[in-house]
């Protein structure tokens, strides 16, 4: 039997699913976080069933992608029994979808968020309310697994809903006082939200990538533990052929990847923080205005925020967006937006082109942030959605949540490094430490170098005429973690000058993503899309990177120049689309 | 007049929506049926996004949604 958790978005409902099955379902403090069912196995009574934690929906007909995904999940299955979650606060609102959705199955309610409630003058007689709805109503805050799924148990006892939502009268429910803070005040102010914003991103990134940081000095402990201490037992060793898998390949490249963790999880951190906070929210409302001029709407502010952790998750939560056009726009901008995957590429290759790793860092940010507005800009066809958005109440994150997602995402990471990146690793030192006749040789004497010399002409004209380059690049289709560790194993860093590493820079900047991108792609727009979209980034990026490298060596001058009419055609024709014209309309010659 | 038309702190009560079925459906969803009272937090200087408040819950709307929603003072 399977049970369905339904109601709206950012109840509770995958708080409810994660706590009744064990799970890892993605939580947040924001109206969008599921975008698909989840199913999983957990406890029901004294025995065990099958939760599904649907996307949140507002109405049962359903407006967004994820509602309509929603509503047909549970109507495909029409005798399933419904927790419907519903937070305190807005339970007299959500009484009528309830009896849209579960009229005819049986069904219970539970209460989320009650603490909030209560404390801003609200109350509600959970038992005056099961009496009243005829269905079994319990409050899940502060609750046990074992006590949460005996109560999701009564389900079997109801009989099927019928009727109409009643309102609520005064022994059942007091609606809560809704004020406004201070600090709500001052959020919903775009001349402070923005620049507030703009500075935790500043903070965030000092305190991870700028020299002597906190992010610096842990990844350069970490790498001392890979290339000091484990490497010189790794160089004790007798065996030719170990120690050169473990000396030369595993731990150098393993070394550099697994050292960037602890910045990648202080990024995390900042991500986590922004999104529990229900700040999101409002910068996704303040910024409406601005990013409709490109093609987008605020809601997409969710999706590209989430591109900094990771793009494929970021391209699943598009399909929140109401409209498909904004939808694709989205998507074709995330991969512009630097993963986190992306920051050992950055950070290998900052400091062979400025500097301070911190200020190369950010202008690649900066740099991918306009690649992608530009991408938004060029792909405008005028037409969008009108912008609705609920609200998340601002709170204050819980340091137990914050810390468990930290921990979830380091396990992640660790188990990508030691499952994908390991293999690809292995199989990388394997080709490029042994020939044909599988004797131990250089790596120019290589299987690999035999078969990707051809490719070194990818990035002559960035004076890379280098197939250990080409294949770094290219690694990065897999996983972007893997252009690091291979440049690490094959080249021992970066070889080139500034000109060609703020070249390569670029490449990996906006290069197609990964595999897993490419395929949550195809999952939301098809796979031609998604190819075309792939092969289009690819290329465009070998293209820009070839521009970067002219640039740096002095050819801004000429590529201003040559970009200006270029510029003004993009303007003026989306300036020309946006005028409203007749069908079959003809321009006319006026003669004088 | 239309919410559009509104400053910030005013209150106001609304009396119809003017857009498409799915879109009535998803204010109406949010507490911003006709008949609901709801207040102007706040208008961005632009008038491109608005803040309101309802019974139940706030939302932001933009400009083009605020268009469509009657009010009355």
């Amino acid at each position: 039997m399977k049970i369905y958790l339904v109601g709206n978005p950012n109840a509770g409902k995958s708080t409810l699913f994660n706590a009744l099955t064990h799970g890892h379902a993605k939580v947040g403090n924001w109206h969008g976080v599921t975008v698909g069912a989840l199913e999983k196995e957990g406890a029901f009574g004294a025995g065990r069933s099958t939760y599904v934690d649907l996307p949140g929906i507002y109405t049962a007909e359903g407006r967004s992608m994820e509602e309509k995904g929603a509503r047909a999940a549970l109507m495909a299955d029409p005798s399933a029994p419904v927790l419907f979650v519903a937070e305190c606060a807005t339970l007299a609102r959500v009484l009528p979808l309830f009896y849209s959705l579960c009229r005819g199955r049986r069904a219970a309610v539970v209460l989320t968020k009650k603490r909030r409630f209560v404390r801003r003058g609200g109350a509600v007689d959970e038992r005056a309310l099961s009496a009243l709805l005829c269905v079994p109503v319990f409050c899940a805050e502060g609750l046990k697994r074992a006590e949460l799924a005996q109560n999701a148990a009564r389900i079997l006892a109801s009989e099927p809903l019928s009727g109409e939502a009643p309102s609520l009268p005064e022994n059942c429910y007091i609606p809560a006082r809704v004020t406004l803070s201070r600090t709500e005040a001052l959020l919903l102010n775009g001349w402070f939200a923005v620049p507030l914003f703009l500075c935790m991103l500043a903070a965030a990134f000092f305190f991870t990538f700028a020299p002597h940081s906190p992010g610096d000095l842990m990844k350069s402990g970490v790498g001392a533990f890979f290339s000091g201490f484990l490497g010189g037992f790794a160089r004790q060793i007798s065996s030719h052929v170990v120690r050169s898998l473990l000396a030369d390949g595993l731990l150098p490249a393993l070394g550099t990847v697994l050292g960037f963790l602890p910045q990648i999880l202080m990024l995390f951190l900042f991500l986590i923080l922004l999104e529990e906070s229900g700040f999101l929210s409002r910068l996704a409302a303040l910024t409406d205005g601005a990013f409709s001029r490109i093609g987008l709407n605020g809601r997409a502010v969710f999706s590209l925020v989430m591109g900094f952790g990771c793009t494929a998750a970021a391209v699943l939560t598009t399909r929140g967006l109401d409209d498909r056009r904004v939808q694709r726009r989205t998507i074709l901008c995330l991969p512009y937006i630097s993963c986190s995957a992306k920051l050992p590429v950055y950070l290998t290759l900052a400091s062979s082109f400025f500097p301070d790793p911190f200020l190369a860092v950010l202008l690649l940010y900066a740099l991918g942030v306009g690649f992608a507005l530009l991408a938004a800009l060029l792909t405008d066809s005028g037409k969008r959605s009108p912008f609705v958005l609920e609200l998340a109440p601002l709170q204050c994150p819980r340091p137990l949540f914050v810390v468990r997602s930290l921990l979830f995402q380091a396990k992640q990471f660790i188990i990508k490094t030691a499952t994908v990146i390991l293999a690809f690793f292995l199989a990388s030192w394997l080709f490029s430490s042994f020939d044909w006749q599988f004797r131990l040789c250089g790596a120019e004497e290589s299987m690999l170098a035999d078969v990707c010399r051809g490719l070194g002409w990818l990035f002559a004209p960035a004076g890379m005429n280098d197939w250990r380059i080409a294949y770094a690049a290219l690694s990065g289709l897999v996983a972007k973690e893997n252009v690091a560790g291979a440049l690490a194993m094959l080249c021992g860093g970066f070889p080139y000058g500034a000109a060609s590493a703020f070249a390569f820079a670029v490449f990996v900047l906006t290069c197609s993503p990964c595999v897993s991108a490419i395929a949550a792609t195809a999952r939301e727009l098809g796979w031609k899309r998604a190819l075309l979209y792939a092969l289009f980034q690819t290329v465009s990026a070998l293209l820009l990177s070839y521009v970067a490298c002219f640039l740096w060596r002095g050819g801004a001058p000429c590529l201003v120049l040559a970009a200006l009419p270029v510029a003004a055609f993009c303007l003026l024709r989306n300036r020309r689309e946006r005028i409203p014209r007749p069908r079959k309309y003809h321009a006319r010659r006026v003669h004088r | 007049m239309t919410l559009a038309e509104g400053n910030t702190g005013d209150r106001l009560k609304i009396v119809k929506l003017q857009a498409e079925q799915s879109l009535v459906q998803r204010l109406r969803a949010l507490g911003l049926g006709e008949g609901e009272h709801v207040e102007l937090v706040r208008v961005s200087r632009r008038r491109t996004v608005y803040f309101v408040r309802t019974a139940f819950s706030s939302a932001a709307l933009g400009a083009e949604t605020a268009r469509m929603i009657g009010v009355e003072t």
